[in-house]
Parts: C-alpha cells; sequence; structure tokens
C-alpha cells in the first residue's frame, strides 16, 4: 500500500447527449437532448416510458485492434468507443498497454446478465437451442473483456452495483491505483439499452411517460439510456513520468449502505450523508463548486438526495443533473456523470438541467436553469442504487 | 499496513450447512454432489418471516454471512452500523429471479413483467439483503467477472481492511445453480455425477454453493492473507506458489482448464483440490479458500479426493509442516489468481 496520489488523464463517453464528449458537452451546453419511444427494443407495456438512445448512424464502432475475434454486445461496443476517445485524449496507444500491469474496472447492470430471451423461450420450450447467446454472454464480460482483448495483466473487476457500479468502478480503480496494484486503470461504465430493466422499471411504476425532470416539483419518474464513460485513471507520478497532463486529481471516493429498503432510499439520506463525507475527508464543504447529482427524477430519489446535499452543502449548492441528457444508463450512469464532472471543472462551467423548471420545496435545491460558471475547485458526483447501495466521487482541480 | 485475517468462516455446500458439515465431507471424501444446497438453517439466525421475500442465491448469502459472524464469535448485533462491509461475488449472479422474471414476461406479456422478480434479479441485492437483515451500513460491493470474480472480490476487502476503511468485511462468494445451467453444462460436455479435477479426463459437475468469510485486522483466526494477485501468467503464478507447503487448486474438472491447472501443479510441493467434494462453480475458489484456511488452523491435510494428480511427482508433508498455503485458480485464457496465505 503506497496511497498515491489518483489522477484523470483521458476521459471518453458515448451517449444519447453525443458520439464523444466533444459533442456531448456542447449539446448539454446548449440544452439540446433528444428522449423519444424506444427504437432499438419493442415493448408492449401500458405506460410507454421514452428513453435516451445512442442514435445509430452517429457513433462509429471503434477499431481498436483486439487479441481475438468475438462477437461483441452493444455495451462492449459502447466501452471500446469511449474507451478509444479516453485513450487518446490520454496520449496512450493499445500497445502501450499490451502485456502491462493495467487495471480494468467497469461497471454495468446488462453487459453481466443473463437475459437472453430468444435462448430462454427456446429452453423452456424444449427446443435445445444452440449455445451462441451462452458463448457470446461469456465472451461479453466488460471488465473481462477488455482485460483479455487488450492482454492486460493487472488487476480486472466487473462491478454491478446496480445504478451506482459506474461510480464505483472509479472508486475501486482509485483504490488500486493508492495500493500500487498497477500505475493506469481503464475505469467506467457501459450498458445497452435492454426490454429487460424497461420493462422492470415499468413494472415498479418508476418511469415517467414523459422527458425526466430531475428536482423539479411535477417530476414522476425516470427515464432510461444507455451508453460509456471511460476515465484513464493514473498514480500521479506515473502520469508525470510519461508527460500527460492530468484532468483532476480523483480525490475522494466513498460508499455507504443505507440498510433500510430494497428499493427506496433511506427517507433522512443516511447512507448518501456517509458517503459525501468519506469522499470529502477533511475537505470544507463550502468550497465545493458543484455537485452531478444522481438525480433520476424519482420522487423519492430526488427528495432524499436534494435534502441530503442541502444539509451537507448549504441550499444554494450549484447542482446539475446531467441524467436529463443521458437518461438513466443503468451500469454507465456514475461513470458518464464522472466524465462530465470532471469536464465541467476543466470548463467551469456545468449546463442547464434539462426539463427542470419549478422547484420543489421538499428537494430544497434548486438545479442548474442556466448554463453556470463554476469555481475550478472540487466537485461531487453521486449515485443511488436498488438496494440501498450510496456512493459518491470527489474529483479535485490539480493545483 | 494492517494485516487481514480470516476470523470466520460460513458455508452451504451440497455436503450440508457449515464448517462440521464441511469437514466431515473432507475427511470422507464425499460431498453429496446429488443433493441441493440447503438453506434452512437460517431460520436459526433470522426469524422467518423477515426472509420469506428472499430468493435462493440471498438466502445462501444471508446463512452464511451469519455462520461466518459465528464462527468468528462476532454476535449479529455487532455489525450494525458502518464499521462492516460486504463484498459480494457472484459470476452468474441470482439465476432463479432472472429467469423468474423471463418467465413473467413470457407467460403474460409484457405487462405481466415482475416487479418482485426483477429487483431480485439484480445481481448486487443478495449483498443488499445481507446488509438489510443485519444492519450493515459499511460499504457495499457487488463483483462479477467470471472466473476471477473470487479474486476481485478478495482484493476489494482486503483493501478495505489496509486502509482501515471498516473494522470487518463479510466476503460471500457464491453461486446457484439452474436448470438453464445444467443444460449448458451438458451441451458442453460437463453435468457428470461426480468431480475428477486432476486426472486426465477429468470431469465437471456444476453445482450451487457459497461460503462467507469474516476478514478483519485483529484476533485470531485462520490464518493471513498475505496476497491476492489476478490476471498473473503462468510463471508469475509459479513464483507465488514456489515455496508454499501445499497448492490449493480450484480446478474443477473443466477439460479446457487441465493443462493450465496441471503445470500450475508442476510448481507445488503439494498439491490437492477439493471440488469433488463440493462440487464445480465459477467461484468454486472460495471453498478451496476455506479448506485452506482450516488446514493452516488445524494443521491438517485431508486426503485428496479422487486420487493424486495423474503422474504427480509432488512429495507427501505431513499435516504438521503447514504453514503456508496458495489457492490457485485458472480466471480466463492463460490467465491465473493465486491467493497467499501464512498463519
Amino acid at each position: 500500500m503506497t496511497n498515491r496520489a489518483t489522477v484523470v488523464t483521458g476521459l471518453g463517453c458515448l451517449s444519447a447527449a453525443g458520439r464523444d464528449l466533444d459533442t456531448a458537452w456542447k449539446n448539454m451546453m446548449t440544452g439540446v437532448a433528444r428522449p423519444h419511444p424506444p427504437t432499438k427494443i419493442r415493448v408492449e407495456t401500458k405506460r410507454l416510458s421514452p428513453v435516451f438512445e445512442v442514435a445509430d448512424g452517429e457513433w462509429r464502432p471503434s477499431n481498436i485492434p483486439l487479441g481475438r475475434p468475438v462477437d461483441k454486445t452493444l455495451s462492449v461496443e459502447y466501452f471500446l468507443s469511449a474507451f478509444e476517445e479516453a485513450l487518446k485524449q490520454a496520449g496512450l496507444s493499445v500497445e502501450d498497454l499490451r502485456g502491462r500491469r493495467v487495471g480494468v474496472c467497469l461497471g454495468t447492470t446488462v453487459g453481466c446478465t443473463l437475459n437472453d430471451e430468444r435462448f430462454y423461450r427456446d429452453f423452456r420450450t424444449g427446443l435445445e437451442p444452440g449455445l451462441g447467446a451462452i458463448r457470446r454472454f461469456l465472451d461479453n464480460n466488460p471488465a473481462q473483456f477488455a482485460s483479455e482483448a487488450l492482454d492486460l495483466r493487472g488487476p480486472v473487476c466487473t462491478i454491478n452495483n446496480a445504478c451506482s457500479s459506474g461510480t464505483d468502478a472509479v472508486g475501486q480503480a482509485r483504490e488500486w491505483i493508492q495500493d500500487g496494484l498497477c500505475d493506469i486503470v481503464i475505469a467506467g461504465g457501459t450498458d445497452e439499452l435492454s426490454r429487460i430493466p424497461y420493462l422492470g422499471f415499468s413494472a415498479l411504476l418508476n418511469t415517467s411517460e414523459k422527458a425526466c425532470k430531475p428536482f423539479d416539483a411535477r417530476r414522476d419518474g425516470l427515464n432510461l439510456g444507455e451508453g460509456a464513460g471511460v476515465l484513464i485513471v493514473e498514480s500521479r507520478d506515473h502520469a508525470a513520468r510519461r508527460g500527460a497532463p492530468a484532468l483532476v486529481e480523483v480525490g475522494g471516493y466513498g460508499c455507504s449502505a443505507d440498510a433500510h429498503h430494497i428499493t427506496a432510499p433511506h427517507p433522512g439520506g443516511l447512507g448518501l450523508e456517509r458517503a459525501v463525507r468519506q469522499a470529502l475527508a477533511d475537505r470544507d464543504p463550502r468550497q465545493v463548486s458543484f455537485i452531478n447529482a444522481h438525480g433520476t427524477a424519482t420522487v423519492p430519489n430526488d427528495m432524499v438526495e436534494g435534502q441530503t446535499l442541502a444539509r451537507l452543502f448549504g441550499p444554494k449548492v450549484a447542482v446539475v443533473g446531467t441524467k436529463s441528457y443521458t437518461g438513466h444508463a443503468l451500469g454507465a450512469a456514475g461513470a458518464l456523470e464522472a466524465v462530465f464532472t470532471v469536464q465541467g471543472l476543466v470548463k467551469g462551467e456545468i449546463p442547464t438541467t434539462r426539463g427542470f423548471e419549478e422547484p420543489d420545496p421538499e428537494c430544497v435545491v434548486v438545479p442548474t436553469v442556466k448554463p453556470t460558471g463554476v469555481a475550478r475547485t472540487y466537485a461531487i458526483s453521486t449515485s443511488l442504487a436498488f438496494g440501498g447501495t450510496n456512493s459518491a466521487i470527489l474529483m479535485s482541480v490539480v493545483p | 499496513m494492517k494485516p487481514v485475517k480470516i476470523l470466520g468462516i460460513g458455508t452451504t455446500l451440497t455436503c450440508g450447512e457449515g464448517l462440521e458439515a464441511l469437514g466431515q465431507a473432507l475427511e470422507t471424501g464425499r460431498g453429496r454432489l446429488d443433493s441441493n444446497v440447503s438453506v434452512a438453517g437460517l431460520e436459526a439466525f433470522i426469524p422467518a418471516g423477515r426472509t420469506r421475500r428472499l430468493d435462493l442465491l440471498s438466502r445462501m448469502a444471508l446463512l452464511t454471512a451469519c455462520l461466518a459472524l459465528r464462527d468468528a464469535k462476532v454476535g449479529l448485533e455487532d455489525v450494525r452500523g458502518p464499521e462492516t462491509g460486504i463484498v459480494l461475488g457472484t459470476a452468474l449472479g441470482p439465476q432463479q429471479s432472472t429467469f423468474a422474471f423471463l418467465d413473467g414476461i413470457m407467460d403474460s406479456g409484457d405487462t405481466g413483467a415482475s416487479s418482485f422478480a426483477f429487483t431480485n434479479s439484480v445481481h448486487s441485492i443478495p449483498a443488499s439483503q445481507v446488509s438489510l437483515a443485519l444492519g450493515i451500513c459499511g460499504p457495499v460491493r457487488t463483483v462479477t467477472n467470471f472466473g476471477s470474480t473470487a479474486g476481485a472480490a478478495l482484493g476489494a476487502a482486503m483493501h478495505w481492511l489496509e486502509q482501515d476503511k471498516v473494522k470487518r468485511v463479510v466476503l460471500i462468494l457464491g453461486e446457484e445453480s439452474s436448470p438453464v445451467e445444467d443444460y449448458v453444462v451438458k451441451r458442453l460436455g460437463g453435468g457428470a455425477a461426480e468431480v475428477r479435477p486432476l486426472a486426465e479426463g477429468c470431469s465437471y459437475a456444476n453445482r450451487g454453493g457459497c461460503v462467507a468469510f469474516v476478514l478483519g485486522s485483529e484476533g485470531d483466526g485462520y490464518g493471513r492473507i498475505v496476497s491476492v494477485g489476478q490476471s498473473l501468467t503462468g510463471r508469475e503464478a509459479a513464483e507465488r506458489i514456489a515455496g508454499k507447503d501445499v497448492l490449493f487448486s480450484a480446478a474443477a474438472g473443466k477439460a479446457d482448464e487441465f493443462n493450465l491447472y496441471r503445470e500450475l501443479a508442476g510448481h507445488a510441493v503439494r498439491v490437492a483440490a477439493y471440488s469433488p467434494v463440493y462440487g464445480s462453480f465459477m467461484t468454486g475458489l472460495g471453498v478451496e479458500l476455506a479448506v485452506a484456511a482450516m488446514a493452516l488452523r488445524g494443521k491438517t491435510l485431508w486426503p485428496q479426493p479422487g486420487g493424486e494428480m495423474s503422474g504427480s511427482t509432488q512429495p507427501s508433508v505431513t499435516p504438521a509442516a503447514i504453514r503456508s498455503a496458495a489457492v490457485a485458480g485458472v480466471s480466463g485464457p492463460d490467465r491465473l489468481t493465486v491467493i497467499e496465505l501464512g498463519p
């Protein structure tokens, strides 16, 4: 264990907000978002909720040379697209990484679940289906795929902590760097739109039939999304040795369970508060420049989250809900939001929280209603997950 | 850096619940692989009314967590709060809930989707159910990357302890079995009645099972986890195994992994592999870790069920000589996980 400082040297993302970070940021800063009825999946539900899909034709699969041919899932394709962008910004190539102790830590939900409907339908009707779907499932576990396909020899971990998976993956990357297990970690999250969570969240009555409205008084649910966010996380010394500029320091991480309810947050936000305090460590909460909130636009999430953030940082704290541009991308959500949090710090500005119109006194905080300049100090991204898991990651400008 | 010790172990396997059942299976070399994994003992810890909505994997996780805490002499009331963390490693997650959800939409259409089955199908829910039932409010993480799941999960737990983030971690490693898995394994040439991990013509017998560890830095227990290495090459793994009294091999009878395990065994003083008594499953490395810990504490090495490795030249060691061990598993093509254990 060496407790080495951890920095981010590269960012990449793919989501409904855009095919790369520049495009996404431009769209977000001008308030452009495109939720619409699902086209990639067919569903027959009483409540049709719009989704934020990665638009076909607006992104190209990565050309990264892989060690072996694989019939890739969209989750893996999305990851590779974001990874290629992040790698380029970090000034690295795949060949720089091959055979080295480079870690991979990725969050996902759909990407690690055996839910191939055609296979299962055939199986249960006794048709003895072939194993193509199973092989594809086994070949596409995101972190395992990346580590093997790129011939990396560091630690590897796919995290499924439901909606906080991406945040926890970045947190775990920081842990590996601190422990000296590796010098570089490919961290983030990826998930493709799938009928299974769509129908599941519909059954839970958690989805909105309109575009989501984080922290708004009339919010009535989330919209699902998809995509990937990737951060190249390095020890500060390693980045300095190879002359790579550090975008930010991954300055803190916290994770804490509510132990309250399996699908609802603790009404007092106690788990979230513990997670944020861990991420803050001994920093002054008044110095935080902004918070990229989980902000799903469900009634209980935004109320608990808003109240907790107001209690910790004061009611005037700058809060943005970027799910209003990406939808809720589940295992990728925390990673996308970590990418946007870094970008906000680097640019010194954050976008409007799209869809927000009417403050909700129960939420206390009021999210951004216009593009907003922020101090370049540090910022936090929060995630609240199914099962009562809360996570927070703190990004700090490198002095 | 704080040491990481195994303070308690809980198991539920086809041979029964708890270390006594596992010990008996190790003694006899028979693990009742034709039986289902039992969770009947859960009621002794948690009232049945509080667990009736839990699926099988959640019950397995909760039962083994309770057994491990009892073994560590930690009261269930003592883990309430933020000083205990949970790490769950499961390669395939809650299979029965996953397929129950699919059954719902296939039987009743998309509007028949079950919110209950959906919730339980999320891989992290068993860890959350343990948190909820025991009031554990520390960090909770679920790791799911097939053959490297156990090593990744252990690594996360070790960081939290070494960095003093928590006082203890409940590490749970387990899998359900399912008719779908049975079918897939059979199509792949497995699904045998017994596991033969070390012999030419090895055989794979998929079973469910779960093991939990209470890990901490203080107190007596089963020994210390010295290191966990992931994505190791054969040479790197051999370096970690060298000099250890015993290599506990997670070989589970898969033909495509046999050569890697045999090569690994060539670097060991002595090899043991106990999958014949607990069956084959992706996080079975955890059971091998439990057996290694029991062997270190009891200075006892059980007979190799099914006989020695084909062509083995490893000399026998006297039980009292066991002071260090390595646990190794194949985690991918040409990739190995090695856990080093010491007193």
